[in-house]
């Protein structure tokens, strides 16, 4: 490995995890995750970073926390109701996934979009884990972080508020 | 569970979904690190740690090493996929969104959960504010947060067979 990788790589982390901290303490919405993407894009192209081990860690690292942090919201009375509506929730993923099959297939033959990439950009997963996987699966990883920032954004700042409000109107 | 005397309780968390994850490497579980920590932190409530919660900042934190991660893989690319991607996105964007809250709307109208639980538990968006809007209005944000991860863990499981369908309709195709 030549020398000075490590040091750029470390750079865009650092500036990935400013980019982070600032858009966090500015109340965007998944600001944490968006500010730390862009920050480290933005450091990692001006210095010029190559791939280095270290940044597989870091983001196996990241994974298993959020990991964790997602399997500890689960208690025993919301884990057995959960046993009880599993199958019509399952159901529900199905569709979800045939609708990612009919969307990947028209990314591909209108965008020109490879498989990989228009897969993985209409799944319906979290974003942490696709950008992750579409840098494993060498996808096009802006075309799919791009596509699933835009799902967070819209779904943050135009879907959850809309349903905030139609629910709370319910009797 | 909160303050120093949690400690050993999130340390124990910690490692239940560090094993998880070394596990799920071992049996080459489709995107290990996430889905096998899961699944070990989920043992937790039957250890007894049930009411274990981890700091805010663990969420933070995870959320930061992961896009400084990925953020330095993008490459130069990533800010031209922005302006290139950006209608046909919205489309499928809009479209994942409209079927996630219809699913949503039929588990509601057929009685299998309440209108809160079944929307907000639906709509493929991101978790924690999908779990935070659900306490706010009152719904049970267990099963909400119980909900998203059964989709995160069939979506992850299910993309390598979706994966090679998309390639072999490719090669019909040329």
């Amino acid at each position: 490995m030549p020398a000075g990788v490590f040091p750029r790589a470390a750079v865009g982390l650092l500036a990935g995890a400013a980019g982070g901290l600032l858009l966090t303490w500015l109340r965007v919405p998944a600001g944490t995750l968006v500010g730390a993407v862009l920050g480290s894009a933005a450091a990692g192209n001006a210095v010029n970073a190559q791939p280095h081990p270290l940044q597989r860690r870091v983001r196996t690292a990241g994974l298993v926390l959020i990991g964790c942090v997602s399997a500890a919201r689960l208690d025993g009375e919301s884990l057995k109701t959960l046993g009880l509506v599993a199958l019509p929730v399952l159901t529900g993923v199905v569709l979800l996934l045939a609708l990612n099959a009919a969307l990947a297939r028209w990314l591909m033959k209108r965008h020109q979009l490879d498989p990989v990439t228009a897969v993985l950009a209409c799944a319906p997963g979290g974003l942490s884990e696709l950008s992750v996987l579409a840098v494993d699966e060498g996808a096009d990883v802006g075309t799919v972080t791009v596509i699933h920032l835009l799902r967070v954004l819209l779904v943050v700042l135009v879907a959850l508020p809309g349903l905030v409000l139609l629910l709370s109107r319910l009797p | 569970m909160t303050g120093a005397g949690a400690a050993p309780g999130l340390v124990m968390l910690l490692g239940l979904a560090c094993a998880g994850a070394a596990l799920g490497r071992l049996l080459r579980l489709p995107m290990w690190p996430i889905t096998g920590s899961i699944l070990g932190a989920a043992t937790a409530p039957l250890l007894g740690l049930g009411g274990v919660a981890p700091p805010g900042w663990w969420s933070t934190a995870g959320q930061l090493l992961v896009g400084a991660g990925v953020g330095s893989m993008v490459g130069r690319n990533f800010f031209a996929s922005v302006r290139r991607v950006s209608l046909p996105g919205t489309v499928v964007v809009l479209a994942i969104i409209t079927v996630g809250a219809g699913i949503g709307v039929t588990l509601a109208v057929t009685g299998v959960l309440t209108p809160t639980t079944a929307l907000l538990g639906s709509v493929p968006g991101g978790v924690g504010e999908m779990v935070a809007a659900t306490a706010g209005l009152g719904g049970d944000s267990g099963l909400v947060a119980g909900m998203h991860l059964i989709r995160l863990v069939v979506v992850l499981s299910a993309l390598p067979w979706l994966l090679r369908w998309a390639r072999l309709r490719q090669g019909e195709g040329e």
